[in-house]
């Protein structure tokens, strides 16, 4: 079976469940720069992005066999590098450590962090502290917003394809991004309202 | 006035970076190095020695647990032997002749001296 999906190449799926090499280098030619800008979008890290994007490949391997007949190859690879990067985030992160009693505690009230080893190389230099500042305020939110928010704003997604890769309705994307954008406005709002009023 | 404006320019710019993320090739010899680590996991054995050893690890807990409680239902309950105690038996264990009085003997002698 051959599924094509935006891509020039067309990717052979059952050489895939084959697990055949020359199969998977073509998915990783084809697909290896929409995983690593997109992992990058929520790890905006590059080498832990690529450490994550090249995991997401070994994980495609590894569990081909569960790939739905059908479904969209690009919307599977993208479902598994979101995972893996949260995963990721939650391991690295030490605020993570006490997750248990985060629920304990109003998320809105948590302050945005300023990242120390922030280096998007996607981004221009004079964008650079908005966009760390922006990172900061995306890190606060939860995992669906940010999620919604980084697929529809930097990879430039549609509803729909959002709406398949998240597993969601249509309206619950809609929800979710506006959602994001709110909770975004106000983190943003408190960060350089502080900031103003301390440089004053 | 003009401080919410400023916070309204700091707020759009910072969205506006999202939009403005430009797309960058995935790094140097990115498929090479993914595929390298495709292959070391093709060539792992299906059971690798860690698995295995942590396998054994968890049979010889079982066996050991299995053993202890097939030990402990199987041994006979210890016979006490039924003693019938009465008052005078304990009035006589317990006589002023149990107690040792040389230290007290000892103390007096040596403070008269």
């Amino acid at each position: 079976m051959l599924i094509g999906y935006s891509m020039p190449l067309e990717i052979d799926i059952s050489a895939l469940r084959n697990k055949d090499e020359d199969a998977f280098r073509l998915l990783v030619d084809n697909f290896g720069k929409s995983i690593f800008n997109l992992c990058l979008g929520i790890v905006p890290i590059a080498e832990d992005a690529e450490d994550i994007s090249q995991e997401v490949f070994v994980e495609a391997f590894k569990s081909i066999h569960t790939f739905r007949e059908g479904a969209h190859i690009k919307t599977w690879l993208y479902r598994i590098a979101i995972n893996k990067c949260y995963d990721h985030l939650k391991f690295t992160k030490r605020k993570k450590r006490f997750a248990l009693l985060q629920p304990l505690f109003n998320k809105d009230e948590e302050p945005i962090e300023i990242p120390s080893n922030f280096q998007h190389p996607g981004i221009v230099l004079e964008n650079k502290e908005h966009a760390k500042v922006l990172y900061a305020a995306l890190d606060t939110l939860p995992e669906n917003q940010n999620t919604a928010f980084v697929l529809y704003e930097m990879q430039g997604m549609n509803y729909k394809e959002i709406s398949e890769t998240m597993s969601v309705s249509i309206s619950s994307v809609e929800a979710l991004l506006f959602r994001a954008r709110a909770a975004l406005r106000k983190k943003l709002h408190q960060y350089y309202y502080n900031s103003t009023s301390f440089k004053k | 006035m003009e401080m919410n404006n400023n916070i309204e320019r700091e707020i759009e710019r910072s969205l506006e970076t999202a939009r403005g993320i430009t797309p960058i090739n995935a790094p140097a010899q990115f498929t090479e190095k993914t595929m390298q680590r495709i292959k070391a996991v093709k060539e792992e054995p299906f059971i690798s020695v860690s698995v295995l050893l942590k396998a054994a690890a968890v049979l010889i807990l079982i066996c050991l647990n299995a053993y202890t409680i097939k030990y402990v239902f199987e041994s006979p309950a210890p016979q006490t032997p039924t003693v019938t105690a009465t008052i005078d038996d304990l009035a006589n264990d317990y006589t002023v002749a149990d107690v040792n009085t040389d230290w007290l003997n000892n103390k007096i002698t040596k403070s008269h001296e």
